[in-house]
């Protein structure tokens, strides 16, 4: 039995990624429920105008999931129980001066890695310097400090799968196209130093020097092809899984490793429906939200999402349970296992939301209403979808040239209402823009909605769980197969994206038109 | 060069353009189209002349209008008299201006894949590795275009989904019949991404002899049992024709079509012991011999070349061989895309119609490495003119591979002489030797070596088969040229008759072995076993001597002609005869022909000539009789003069000697053929109750599937309603007999194994495998007690009746859990094992994924360690190959599930139950192919026969 209180009043721990949507609530869920704890350090890369520190008092302190608590606690406690370093997970020993490092040594016991870059598709490099290089910098420095070490990862590094990812699968060698465990064709140490050199040889072909667009598409290329020819969906789980195999070969560590699902807005913690960050299921929300009718999904499929809450607690019970030893070395977090929702009646749920609201995006909105007869929503087939989108850029092809030629004749014959034309005409702009976008940000979604099927088996949390004591176990519930969906996605995921979420991702969208 | 006069009056050029078809005509034999030919008929319909021809025609008005016409027009002019126009029309096309520019490769190739296991992996290693990388440069006419490696990975991606979508499953043969062209490409690596067997078919050339490839190629492609056959539109015609005699084929399609499928589908692993393609030989048409080569064949082969010509990462590789033979496709094209060279290449034709073409491709791409048969270099040294060659470089050129025929002495010598002075080192040469049984290489002799030519004494040599050296001035003596050694890995031993190892400089058979070696003929055993050895051996079917450690090849002992105790060898006839003038250069067959009166074989010489005259014809016969009286010693019996293209030749251009004996002596080499539009109709004829029998088939199969759906409805319907009306036992009765009428009114049979081993009742779980979609169906048929399917989800692949049906059975949700509303799956397991209930348990994951790899999760396990209740392994198989939802073709195979012994769960710990999932996998796994190996047959049982015992 755990007793995981205890754990944090008689160890030191080092946080990462305490910046991020989800180091945010472990930290507060930390400093909520275990007030007693013994200490913990924050390791937070300083801004450009901002050391660490300064970047702790106003990024996370001030933060709504911290606020609350950080008032409860009264600064004095906080200084007392939390000290924040200056460090970068990419450069030597965490970037972390090597005093600090003499400082830190043997009082640290475990670090919990939260850091991690998740973007999709971002250029190579910046992928790796986060998520693989980070990975064997913290592996580096767990070995300098003597700690034992608790990594984030994502369940997505199975890759293409159809259904069940189990924890038991062999880390180091995987690949997700791999036929058996004994398959040689992947080394991550090989595939690692190729990649170096690819970037080394783009850093020296590409025209304009490092920072032109020449280059930086050459490195979200390369991503995306290796990604592509082992079977990961993306560049972010294609680098996450480098980083977990570079963990797994450590033979001197004691680490275990953390696979949440999607992680979507709180159940309980901070409060109801907190969320931060675009890299969820929110941009399929605000599309539904948007008035998109038409899904290409696979009605059957579950959504692998998980609230950040309940990763958080599980991380805590991980951490106790890595530093009492009692441990596996994989611990997947997913609802899909115990309690799935599946796509169909999920969108069903968001596109009925959205016509109870009655509302799209203003002008957008009442284009959707004449492009399309609003209808509940339907679940399309891949090629439909793309016969739709062609339908839908003929259309405005047609329309625009109707304009241009409208346009030419009133000004052949020097007939009034050009003015009102062009307007008609910048209108139509604007909605093809939001459309390619929504194609891109769609399409980005299309591995975990259609083209695959997740289900994380989650077995090694419940037995985590079974090993603490009933007290912990109501400090820090793990209770998937309680949420109630409905409830969730619509008074907390809607409600939390709308709140915290869209005007942060609509200026994504204005940056990227 | 002069073009053709501007002031040339149009009406001279069509009258001299309609003399040379005719002309052409007559010299073809078809004396009755020559008469019929005007200025409007259709060269290709009415005259039957093909691509070929259109070559032969193309150099006839070159030479007599003494220009260089532009090919793409004549291409495509369909009559004399388009002809007449586009030679009149056609500005001059200057080689230097409009030879398609080819770029060198900006970056050295990545390193060829480590220890790949088929030729898709190679693919998917280099177009991942670097897939901007150009994989070839495909010259047409003057134009061109570079494909690259990610292009093809794509495109062939595309065409792989085209074709799973379209029904092919593994081991499934598809047929290529394209020229060289992209399609070809994407087509075979299309193929070999969708695990399936490539047939590569050459496509039909000469309208003119349509009947003969129709029946050929539907031999062969009956033999192969092809499912899918990929063509182009052009010959839609005679694709129409050989599907209807092809009752294996599911569609004929082209790449385009089949790359217009909607989503790219994930690849399927090969292992190197699976098929990669059948290469046909030239068998006859009864008795079609298709070489099988496996992916390992394939690889060991490419490399074994690889080491033998010591390639580099530098070298860049020319082309202009058939795809559809071993030379082009492997020796050139896979070796290429193997180590990621690029290549340059074009069509047969264009190198036909311009010689000069490929030596030019060789400067342009600054080509190191280029296989061609011995007659190309003969042409190239003979045929073009000193002034097509103009600033020629062959200075790149370091590897000359001489094979596919034999390697004349003379050959090599002129041709080193003439391209000396422009570059090319005899140094180059590398006459090799190799066999499509052997995939296609087998013996290189060093490089960087000028031919070894060995001279031995022709009277021991025809009567003893002894190669003694000649003294210098042994004017008749033979000559033969060295082929080096075995690749490494390979070897070859030459024996005698009795199979013993022949000593040094004595001919026997030569035999070989190693990784390259075929597995044998594709469905002909007694083929396969004529030419094996219980020791792994093979016999090549070549003769050949050993002398200072190399082989030197005499011939193919079929074509060896033994006459008063005496050999002869063809070649050697064969050359002499196509010295007398009017004697179409490689165009004349020597074979011994039985003589039942002298008990021996008389020497036949059968030549083609265009001569018509009777004088001419006299002197001919009379030139060859001397010719090669002079060069063997004794004038032949009979010499034979016959139109061009009526000696039978393989689709690589080799002579077929025994096919021209079995003609010559059926009287049938002088036949005048049918206009191709009669051979057309002459074919759909003899088709036409083919043709209605499909559209019956088709008819009934429709029939069935409806009975089938309306079976599988009314059962289900029926039984589901009962079932659920039923109280308990008697409602899993009543699924179960439904499920059984379901299975044998349909006419499936499904047999059980070890069904003995289950507990008749208490509570057990039962896992399977998951191996169609059909599964829950099967199991509910056999299983002869009451039991639950533990998730609903598992049934959802079936139709909807059977769905309904078997849905009786799908463990109910617990009323009393709330959260999440009823029940989490191993709640649900559990409880029903505490009702002392049976449950079955599918794996997570795709239907069909093999049973060493299906996902199972831990509830079932967890459920049975805290009942205690025993686990039963299940290992079905063949549901998905028989029992196909929306199945269009005829079902094979049968449904087989084997239950293994109670396995017992041990306590509810995380590391206890993956224990036990993998012991349980191992133990379905093992269980699958036990059922596979009928000499383990445990006790049967029969759905339809299974003893209702109590």
């Amino acid at each position: 039995m755990t007793d995981v209180g205890d754990t944090f009043r008689q160890n030191e721990m080092l946080l990462t990624g305490s910046s991020g949507f989800l180091g945010k609530v472990v930290l507060g869920m930390l400093l909520d429920r275990y007030p007693r704890l013994k200490h913990v350090h924050l390791l937070l890369r300083p801004g450009p105008h901002a050391s660490a520190s300064e970047r702790f008092e106003k990024e996370v302190l001030e933060s709504p999931a911290l606020v609350s608590i950080a008032d409860r606690l009264g600064s004095k406690t906080l200084r007392s129980k939390v000290t924040v370093w200056d460090g970068d997970l990419g450069e030597e020993n965490c970037g972390l001066r090597a005093a600090d490092v003499e400082n830190l040594n043997g009082r640290v016991r475990l670090i919990i890695n939260c850091a991690g870059k998740v973007d999709f598709f971002p250029p190579l490099d910046e992928s790796f310097s986060s998520n693989v290089d980070g990975a064997e910098q913290v592996v580096a420095l767990a070995k300098r400090l003597g700690s034992k070490l608790v990594h984030v990862s994502t369940g997505f590094v199975s890759g293409e799968t159809d259904g069940l990812v189990e924890e038991s699968e062999p880390i180091p060698g995987f690949y997700p196209r791999r036929r058996d465990a004994l398959d040689p064709s992947f080394h991550h140490r090989r595939e690692i130093e190729y990649v170096r050199q690819q970037l080394r040889l783009i850093d020296e072909s590409a025209g304009g020097g490092k920072h032109s667009k020449e280059s930086r598409e050459r490195r979200i290329a390369l991503g995306r092809r290796r990604a592509e020819h082992w079977g990961w969906v993306n560049t972010y789980t294609y680098t996450k899984s480098l980083g977990e195999q570079i963990i797994a070969s450590e033979g001197d560590l004691d680490w275990a490793i953390v696979r949440p699902a999607i992680v979507e807005s709180a159940l309980r913690f901070p409060f109801p429906g907190w969320i931060e960050g675009g890299r969820t299921a929110a941009p399929l929300v605000l599309m539904a939200l948007g008035g998109m009718r038409h899904w290409p999904v696979r009605r059957n499929t579950p959504l692998e999402v998980v609230p950040v809450d309940l990763v958080a607690a599980a991380m805590l019970v991980v951490a106790a349970a890595v530093l009492r030893g009692r441990h596996e070395r994989v611990y997947q977090l997913g609802t899909a296992d115990t309690h799935p929702i599946r796509l169909g009646p999920l969108v069903d749920l968001l596109v009925r939301e959205s016509q109870r609201r009655g509302r799209g995006n203003g002008g957008a909105g009442l284009a959707f209403r004449w492009f399309g007869p609003a209808s509940p929503a339907r679940i399309v087939t891949a090629s439909e979808m793309r016969r739709r989108r062609e339908r839908f850029e003929r259309r405005v092809r047609q329309i625009q040239s109707l304009l241009d030629g409208m346009n030419r004749m009133a000004r052949t014959a020097g007939l009034p209402g050009r003015r009102s034309l062009f307007r008609l005409a910048s209108k139509l702009r604007t909605i093809e823009l939001q459309a390619k976008f929504r194609e891109q940000t769609l399409d980005q979604y299309l591995p975990f909605v259609l083209h695959n099927r997740y289900i994380f088996e989650s077995a090694n949390i419940r037995a985590a769980y079974a090993d603490i004591t009933p007290r912990d176990r109501q400090l820090l519930p793990w209770d998937p197969e309680r949420i109630n969906w409905r409830e969730y996605w619509v008074d907390q995921q809607i409600e939390g994206i709308e709140k915290w979420v869209q005007p942060e991702a609509v200026r994504q969208w204005a940056f990227k038109i | 060069m002069p073009t053709v006069a501007r002031s040339s009056d149009a009406a001279v050029v069509e009258a001299i353009v309609l003399q040379i078809v005719r002309e052409l005509l007559v010299e073809l034999g078809s004396t009755r189209a020559a008469e019929g030919a005007t200025l409007d008929s259709s060269l290709d319909r009415d005259l039957g002349l093909g691509s070929l021809e259109r070559v032969e025609l193309l150099v006839r008005c070159e030479r007599r209008f003494e220009a260089r016409l532009p090919e793409e027009a004549v291409e495509r002019a369909e009559t004399p008299r388009q002809w007449a126009r586009a030679i009149l029309g056609g500005a001059q096309v200057g080689r230097a201006t409009a030879r398609y520019r080819i770029e060198q490769p900006s970056r050295l190739p990545p390193p060829a894949p480590e220890s790949p296991k088929d030729m898709a992996e190679v693919l998917r290693h280099h177009a991942g590795m670097d897939p901007e990388r150009v994989q070839a440069h495909l010259l047409e006419g003057d134009s061109g275009q570079d494909i690259s490696y990610g292009r093809l990975m794509e495109t062939a991606s595309r065409v792989a989904a085209g074709l799973i979508g379209g029904g092919l499953r593994r081991d499934e043969t598809v047929a290529i019949m394209l020229p060289t062209c992209p399609q070809f490409f994407f087509a075979f690596f299309g193929v070999m991404l969708a695990g399936g067997i490539a047939v590569p078919i050459y496509p039909p050339a000469r309208p003119d002899k349509i009947e003969e490839y129709v029946r050929r190629q539907v031999a062969i492609l009956k033999n192969a049992g092809v499912r899918f056959l990929i063509s182009f539109e052009q010959v839609r015609s005679v694709t129409e024709i050989m599907r209807l005699n092809l009752p294996s084929l599911v569609a004929v399609s082209s790449v385009e079509a089949l790359s217009r499928a909607a989503e790219a589908s994930p690849s399927v692993a090969r292992e190197p012991s699976e098929t990669a393609f059948i290469q046909y030989t030239s068998g006859s048409t009864g008795d079609p011999k298709g070489v099988v080569l496996r992916h390992g064949n394939l690889l060991a082969n490419i490399r074994g070349i690889g080491e033998a010509v010591k390639v580099r990462p530098t070298d860049i590789v020319v082309s202009w061989l058939p795809l559809y033979h071993d030379m082009g496709l492997i020796g050139s094209w896979l070796f290429s895309v193997y180590y990621g060279l690029p290549i340059t290449l074009f069509s047969p034709l264009a190198f036909l119609s311009r010689p000069e073409r490929w030596l030019w491709a060789l400067h342009d791409s600054r080509g190191t490495l280029c296989p061609a048969p011995n007659f190309s270099y003969e042409l190239c040294a003979r045929k073009i003119p000193e002034a097509a060659l103009q600033g020629l470089d062959l200075s790149s050129w370091r590897i000359a591979i001489n094979a596919g025929e034999a390697v004349l002495p003379d050959t090599l010598e002129r041709f080193a002489r003439r391209f000396q002075p422009y570059g090319f080192r005899a140094t180059s040469f590398v006459p090799c030797y190799g066999l499509a049984e052997s995939s296609v290489a087998l013996a290189f002799p060093p490089i960087e070596r000028p031919p070894v030519i060995d001279r031995i004494r022709r009277d021991a040599f025809e009567s003893e088969g002894k190669a003694v050296p000649a003294g210098a001035s042994d004017a008749a003596a033979l000559r033969f040229v060295a082929n080096g050694r075995a690749m490494p890995e390979h070897e070859i031993k030459i024996v005698d008759d009795d199979g013993r190892e022949a000593g040094v400089r004595v001919q026997g058979r030569l035999l070989f072995r190693g990784p390259s070696k075929t597995a044998g003929y594709y469905g002909n055993p007694e083929a396969t076993a004529a030419i094996t050895t219980e020791d792994g051996w093979m016999d090549s079917g070549d003769l050949a001597y050993w002398a200072d450690g190399e082989i030197y090849i005499t011939g193919r002992r079929k074509d060896l002609i033994i006459r008063s105790g005496h050999n002869i060898i063809p070649q050697e006839v064969e050359a002499a005869a196509a010295e007398v003038s009017g004697v179409r250069r490689g165009c004349v067959a020597a074979f011994g022909s039985r003589d039942p009166a002298a008990g021996t074989e008389r020497l036949v010489v059968v030549a083609e000539t265009r001569a018509t005259a009777k004088d001419e014809l006299r002197r001919i016969e009379r030139e060859v009789m001397e010719r090669v009286s002079e060069a063997i010693g004794a004038p032949p019996e009979r010499v034979e003069l016959i139109a061009p293209h009526s000696i039978p030749k393989t689709s690589s251009g080799k002579i077929r000697r025994n096919e021209t004996r079995r003609l010559f002596e059926r009287a049938e080499l002088k036949v005048t053929r049918r206009a191709p539009a009669v051979q057309i109709v002459k074919l759909w004829s003899e088709n036409l109750g083919r043709w209605a029998s499909l559209k019956l088939r088709h008819l009934s199969e429709t029939a069935r599937r409806f009975y089938s759906r309306a079976v599988v409805g009314t059962l289900g319907a029926v039984g589901g309603v009962w079932a659920r009306l039923l109280p308990g036992a008697s409602g899993a009765w009543m699924v179960s007999a439904a499920s059984r009428g379901i299975l044998s009114l349909t006419g499936y049979g499904a047999t059980a194994r070890g069904l003995g081993q289950l507990n008749k009742e208490g509570a057990a779980v039962l896992v399977a495998n998951r191996a169609g979609a059909f599964d829950p169906l099967v199991l509910a048929a056999l299983i002869r007690r009451p039991f639950l399917f533990a998730d609903a989800e598992a049934l959802s692949p079936m139709p909807r009746a059977a769905r309904f049906l078997l849905g009786a059975l799908a463990a109910s949700p617990l009323e009393e859990v709330l959260a999440p509303p009823g029940g989490t799956l191993r709640q649900r397991i559990y409880a029903q094992l505490e009702r002392g209930q049976a449950v079955v348990v599918f794996p997570d994951g795709p239907v069909a994924a093999a049973s060493r790899v299906s996902r199972f999760r831990l509830d079932g396990f967890q459920a049975a360690a805290l009942t205690s209740a025993p686990i039963y392994p299940v290992a079905v198989q063949g549901t998905a190959s028989v029992l196909v939802a929306h199945e269009r073709t005829a079902l094979r195979g049968a449904v087989n599930v084997s239950f293994g012994g109670a396995i017992a769960a041990g306590a509810d710990e995380p590391r206890e139950l993956v224990g036990l999932r993998e012991r349980v996998r191992e133990t379905i796994a093992r269980l699958e192919s036990q059922a596979a190996d009928p000499t383990s047959a445990g006790p049967e049982a029969k759905t339809g026969a299974y003893p209702r015992s109590k």
